[in-house]
């Protein structure tokens, strides 16, 4: 394992995370946007119980049991949810009255949020939640000991993990390895990709787009050691922030904040006793520490009700939004990053075969019909 | 599980039957040859990071934000981010201030759809040349032309409709893209000096809050968001906020963090719902049966704020038992006032006028229950009680056993509801436009705000009812009315007189600006010229051909009877009168083909009739598919403008110019002047000036142009110097300037202002605190603007008293659409606001690409319906196909489609086929002297589409 001087972490308190899918989209925008990274999203947000994305990824293996790696299995494109190809062009400027719009490849089957608001259980007791993920930068990285080119490293400063994209060579082991399944594979480059922490930001002293443009804010951004923020005091102090299937053995350094749920209705259409959320499945997601998780968070929110103070729930309303993000709370709209086309400056010198120019970033403005013809 | 043995796939088996991760071979001979190179100088690989650092990079940022009907949220400021000459991305400015230290700050603001504006913006829907159409209406024939021949053909077909048929011929359906600003301006002002009709649609779009209407005299009045965290309580009650009101939603979680209770009524378990402490489904539309056995409970238990209501509300006031209507003093003295209400003082045991200036009561302590005799005028005993014991009566039919049986809900959820609300200190609702969207959803409102002011939970900090949020600078209404910036003056005296006039009358300001915006429905007015959009489709549109029918049993003539007199009469006016057929529609920014309950009806029946359908409007979609011009509009990035927004976030936004409009796009504004110059020039042309429209008003059209510019004080280039003009008119966005605006993105509104929506909120915005609505009404005892000046729950309407709609109460929905099984629901989806995003890549690629209803896993096995089954939604009215998706949220017997998909995202039909929403003959009452009749956003006939009846089947795909 490397030796790491800092880590940095995320909480993700599941009692805020409302399913809008902004952090999804905030991600898409910055960084998936080159030939074959249509399908990319780094960040994904779920309906949970429910397949997650990739599509029942929590039976792909991968991670670690006592220590010994873990064969994996690659999800495949469609299992990932592709982006649909709709016919626009057909529809709008086809000749043909009634053309409906539909997907090219033909009707859509599956998708990155297919099951979204479904979850599980009977109406009137059915539950669900949201489950936000991005990959979690772990401690024991399994996708950094699968890759036999080592072209992938933790970072000392901050332990944010990162494929090299010009030492890969495109194997995937690192994506069968993974056991949350969020490494992509770009098939125009040849190389497979996953989140980076959003490192430039950070190097800036700004939060991850996904925690920063959050609307609900969910997302906390610091440093695990910092004992005066609140990252460190939500999992170590009140503890009540845990990993997702710590069983997995990979250490992440992604947090959850488990989600209370409004309680079951009996046969007579009353009030019960029972949370929705069965118990059980919180304890798979979360390991058996979520109970007593549960019950600190209740407990503390009771003593808010009863007129008393709590620093636990103070932590997590965070009424000043910039304390969730620790040292990095500065404004992008702050930081001077002039594009390459206008800069004077000299860049590093790029690998030809995966070179940075405007032509391989798909910019969506190609897809407007110029209406020359017509 | 898939085993993919095209990549690499013996790797695969090789790690399926092994218990660790083996390394191929040629890995090894890899390590090897590395080794081989030990010493050498090894490679620096860093600068493969370079493409994310040069990725993230970009020329400027501008402010912007989407001027689009995000309603209660609208509208979030964005950093927009430019890169070689276009938007590259956005990001939320995130600079909101924190109100005080109690309460959590504003930021981020901004949704998913607000970040991918940047992809919308560029996608394959935009439409950036003027397109004039060259096949048939629909077929998606079109021929790129010049703006020049765009508007000079549009230009001459205008003044040949307007000459020969009439100015009332050519309307405006302003739609959602009306932003009471520069779009808005320019076609404000056009209809002003033309004449020239604009659908007022807030009851169409189904916006109405009727319920509000009659009981506060008013729909607007709203808080802050952030003054969600001073209640105790929180009811989502036909509300779905956590997929509508994202920007706001933190409010309500932290909230909850903070030891609110929140509780979601619903008959679906919607996503609301998950963040609640309390679920309470009920059956669709049955949502004031719940009321009103709260409403019974909380009177049983007497846990009734009993001076509130007192002074407050109309309970203390007498009612005739004869004739049902209100003891007035036109009853008791010669020359009485039918507006002069009694009450029976319980300190001096004698019938008291009720106070009239002010609510105070004084001395007065009026009995709730009183029930007596008095003498009127001709001599007669006539037996009298209170509203309040009246009310009482009525409440005995919602024991819990009753609302139960109603509703569907336990007894015990009920009694448990009902205690949260008595033990509350501060109780609000989440606003929402769900509910006014049934036949019945007045019934529901008033219902609902029952338990409010039974509660004393209104005009406080956490504590009120809220229906229709609204705040906008003040500057608009004097910019659009005045002829030129010399007249300003002249303008203000004049309106301050006008206004003066009827307070001078009895009525209060607030009452006094409403009625002045009756104006906007009449002829021969200073105003521009408006009629009741609902009325325009159901009467021009032909939707009222699908009401006649015997769903509504409590009938007594045909639906379409009701709607004629109801226009004939003149209670609500129309334009064009009947008989008289529109000729001409522009849609600006606005989806008229998507959006009028009715579905195809209007295609079959109006359209054929219209010389000319204009679309404006920056994409493509199912108007502008049947239209005969397209003229491309500016984006949001690519103009400059601000637009209305509501209390909930009291921050004036703006959007800049980030970019130069795509391809030959331009601003609105710049638009509409255009066209005033192109009608200008034609009508020289061609010999003609002033004409007369059909009701005697003078229309200049050959000095049309230098009257909408002021003359040339603000020419069609200007619209960032009428943003600014605007800006500098208002009064409630303090001192700020345009410039100021443009640097900042936003700014902090300081008072409600003088524009009648805006007033509606009746309250103070004071430095360092939340807001809070209706203040002036409950602590400064100002009058509601109602009839009888109070929060009014018994109505004495001849309508009301015929449909037994005195007071609020319990009516099961007709059967609309005929006798079928399922009622189908709706709601506004997470994705989309309205059609703006319904059709983007990005928002379809997070659902399922395709719409889809929701139908619970009980009901599809009973119909043999799987996930992703395609299936056929009739009922008597019409059909469409879409596909099934099985979700466990549902009640069984509910339906539910989310609103707003295109019809061409349908594989046959559009839903709104389904939906005739008949019109309920409540609301077509007008000429009553009272704060029922129509004006400007309320007033009107509502239209509805949560409850219609359908059927399904399955059908092959």
């Amino acid at each position: 394992m490397a030796k790491i001087k800092r880590q940095v972490a995320m909480i993700m308190d599941l009692n805020k995370c409302i399913g809008c899918q902004t952090c999804t989209i905030a991600c898409k925008t910055l960084w998936t946007r080159r030939k074959g990274m249509e399908h990319m999203l780094w960040n994904t947000v779920n309906t949970n119980p429910g397949t997650g994305t990739p599509r029942n990824y929590e039976t792909m293996g991968g991670g670690f049991k006592n220590g010994a790696a873990q064969p994996g299995i690659l999800p495949n494109r469609e299992d990932w949810g592709d982006r649909f190809d709709m016919n626009y062009e057909e529809v709008f400027y086809g000749g043909k009255k009634g053309t409906p719009l539909s997907d090219r490849k033909g009707d859509p089957k599956g998708g990155a949020n297919w099951d979204e608001d479904v979850g599980e259980g009977d109406y009137p007791n059915n539950y669900y939640f949201y489950l936000p993920r991005i990959c979690n930068h772990c401690t024991h990285p399994a996708c950094l000991e699968a890759c036999p080119r080592k072209a992938i490293e933790k970072r000392e400063e901050d332990g944010i993990v990162l494929i090299n994209e010009k030492k890969c060579r495109g194997y995937q082991f690192c994506a069968e390895a993974c056991p949350y399944k969020k490494i992509y594979f770009n098939e125009e480059e040849g190389v497979s990709q996953k989140c980076i922490f959003c490192l430039p930001r950070l190097q800036e002293g700004v939060a991850n787009a996904c925690a920063r443009q959050c609307p609900g804010r969910v997302r906390f951004v610091g440093y695990l050691d910092d004992e005066e923020g609140p990252i460190h005091k939500l999992v170590y102090k009140h503890k009540v922030a845990l990993t997702l299937h710590p069983e997995y053995g990979t250490q992440p350094n992604v947090f959850y904040v488990p989600p209370m749920s409004p309680p079951k209705i009996d046969a007579d259409g009353n009030p019960t006793d029972e949370s929705r959320i069965p118990p059980e499945y919180l304890e798979f997601l979360f390991g058996p520490e979520v109970h007593a998780v549960m019950k600190r968070v209740e407990a503390e929110r009771q003593k808010k009700m009863n007129g008393e103070e709590s620093e636990l729930m103070d932590l997590l309303i965070s009424r000043k939004w910039q304390d969730l993000f620790g040292p990095f709370s500065k404004s992008p709209a702050e930081v001077e990053r002039i594009s390459v086309a206008n800069s004077d400056q000299s860049v590093s010198v790029y690998d030809p075969a995966v070179q940075y120019t405007p032509d391989n970033e798909i910019h969506p403005i190609k897809f407007i019909n110029p209406m020359e013809d017509r | 599980m898939a085993v993919n043995l095209s990549r690499r796939g013996f790797l695969q088996g090789l790690g399926a039957s092994t218990l660790v991760l083996s390394t191929p071979s040629f890995v090894a001979r890899a390590a090897a040859a590395v080794s081989d190179l030990a010493g050498l100088p090894i490679p620096d690989y860093s600068a493969w990071q370079d493409i994310y650092q040069t990725q993230w990079s970009w020329d400027k940022i501008a402010k912007g934000t989407h001027l689009i009907n995000c309603w209660y949220q609208s509208h979030c400021a964005w950093d927009v981010y430019v890169k070689d000459g276009l938007v590259y991305r956005e990001e939320q400015t995130a600079k909101y201030p924190q109100t005080n230290s109690d309460v959590p700050d504003f930021n981020p603001r901004g949704c998913q759809k607000g970040c991918a504006f940047s992809n919308r913006m560029y996608d394959a829907t935009r439409v950036i040349h003027p397109l004039k159409r060259v096949g048939e209406r629909g077929e998606g024939k079109w021929k790129r032309v010049s703006w020049d021949e765009a508007l000079t053909d549009i230009a001459d077909r205008y003044i040949d409709v307007t000459v020969n048929e009439g100015s009332d011929r050519t309307i405006w359906d302003i739609g959602p893209g009306m932003d009471l600003a520069t779009s808005s301006a320019a076609v404000f002002r056009f209809s002003k000096f033309t004449r020239s009709v604009l659908l007022d649609m807030n009851t169409e779009i189904g916006d109405g809050h009727r319920g509000a209407l009659e009981t506060l005299g008013k729909i607007s009045g709203e808080r802050s968001a952030d003054d969600f965290f001073y209640s105790d309580l929180i009811l989502i009650w036909g509300s779905n906020p956590i997929y509508t009101q994202i920007p706001n939603a933190h409010f309500y979680t932290e909230a909850r963090y903070n030891g609110t209770k929140i509780i979601t009524i619903s008959p679906d378990y919607n996503a609301s719902a998950t963040k609640s402490d309390l679920w309470v489904p009920v059956k669709p539309g049955t949502d004031a049966a719940l009321a009103m056995g709260i409403a019974r409970w909380l009177v049983e238990h007497d846990k009734i704020d009993r001076a509130f209501m007192a002074e407050q509300t109309d309970m203390p006031l007498l009612v005739r038992a004869d004739t049902g209507k209100f003891l007035t003093e036109a009853d008791m003295q010669a020359s009485g006032s039918i507006h002069g209400f009694y009450l029976y003082d319980g300190a001096t045991k004698r019938l008291m006028p009720a106070p009239r200036k002010n609510l105070n009561l004084g001395e007065l302590q009026p009995d709730l229950e009183a029930i007596t005799t008095v003498t009127v005028r001709d001599g007669s005993e006539v037996s009298v009680s209170t509203v309040f014991s009246l009310l009482k009566d009525s409440l005995q039919l919602y024991t819990l056993a009753h609302v139960s049986k109603v509703c569907g809900t336990g007894e015990k959820m009920i009694e448990l509801m009902a205690q949260s609300v008595s033990n509350s200190k501060a109780m609000t609702n989440i606003t929402s436009s769900s509910l006014n969207k049934y036949f019945h959803g007045n019934l529901i409102e008033r219902a609902m705000i029952l338990v409010f002011a039974l509660t004393g939970n209104m005009g406080r900090h956490g504590a009120g009812y809220s229906a229709f949020p609204f705040l906008t600078p003040d500057g608009f209404e004097p910019f659009t009315l005045i002829p030129d910036m010399h007249s300003l003056e002249q303008f203000a005296l004049q309106a301050h007189g006008m206004v003066e006039e009827k307070v001078a009358e009895g009525m209060t300001e607030e009452m006094a600006l409403y009625d002045l915006t009756k104006l906007v429905f009449t002829t021969n007015s200073p105003f521009p010229q408006a009629t009741c959009a609902t009325l325009f489709w159901a009467v021009h549109g032909g939707v009222k051909d699908l009401h006649d029918n015997n769903w509504t049993p409590f009938l007594t003539k045909p639906m379409s009877d009701y709607v004629l007199d109801a226009v004939n009469s003149g209670d609500q006016p129309l334009l064009p009168p009947v008989g008289k057929t529109p000729r001409i529609i522009f849609h600006f920014v606005s989806n008229s083909l998507r959006r009028v309950r009715g579905g195809d009806i209007l295609k079959e029946k109006l359209w054929p009739q219209l010389d000319l359908s204009v679309v404006l409007d920056m994409r493509m979609n199912t108007t502008a598919q049947h239209a005969d011009y397209f003229l491309p509009c500016a984006a949001w990035y690519e103009r400059n403008s601000f637009k209305w927004v509501t209390p909930l976030s009291p921050f004036l936004t703006a959007t800049t110019a980030a970019t130069e409009p795509l391809g030959s796009a331009k601003p609105d504004w710049e638009i509409i002047l255009l066209l005033s110059k192109a009608i200008q020039k034609r009508a020289k042309e061609r010999g003609i000036g002033t004409v007369k429209s059909p009701h005697g008003e003078d229309i200049a059209l050959d000095k049309l142009y230098d009257h909408m510019s002021m003359n040339g004080a603000f020419g069609e280039k200007d619209e960032e110097k009428v943003a600014a003009a605007i800006l500098q008119l208002s009064s409630n966005v303090g001192d700020i300037t345009w410039e100021e605006l443009k640097e900042t993105g936003f700014a902090r509104f300081t008072k409600p202002g003088g524009d009648s929506a805006s007033l509606g909120n009746m309250t103070d915005f004071k430095e360092g605190e939340t807001l809070v609505p209706h203040t002036h009404h409950v602590e400064k005892k100002v009058p509601w603007p109602t009839y009888t000046r109070r929060m009014q729950f018994y109505i004495d309407q001849d309508r009301y008293l015929e449909m037994g709609e005195a007071l609020p109460r319990h009516k099961d929905a007709p059967k609309i659409g005929g006798n079928h099984p399922f009622m189908l629901t709706g709601g506004h989806p997470r994705e989309s606001i309205h059609s703006t995003w319904r059709d983007n890549p990005l928002m379809l690629q997070l659902t399922r690409g395709e719409p889809y209803i929701l139908i619970c896993p009980l009901d599809a096995a009973g119909k043999g319906v799987e996930d992703g089954d395609l299936l056929r939604v009739f009922n008597d009215v019409g059909e469409f196909h879409v596909k099934a998706k099985l979700s466990p949220s549902l009640q069984p017997g509910q339906l539910l489609i989310y609103h707003a998909w295109e019809d061409y995202q349908f594989k046959k039909g559009t839903m709104r086929n389904v939906t005739p929403s008949p019109i309920n003959p409540v609301e077509l009452v007008g000429n009553t002297g009272t704060h029922l009749d129509p004006r400007f956003a309320t007033g009107q006939p509502s239209t509805f589409d949560r409850d219609a009846r359908v059927d399904v089947e399955k059908i092959e795909a």
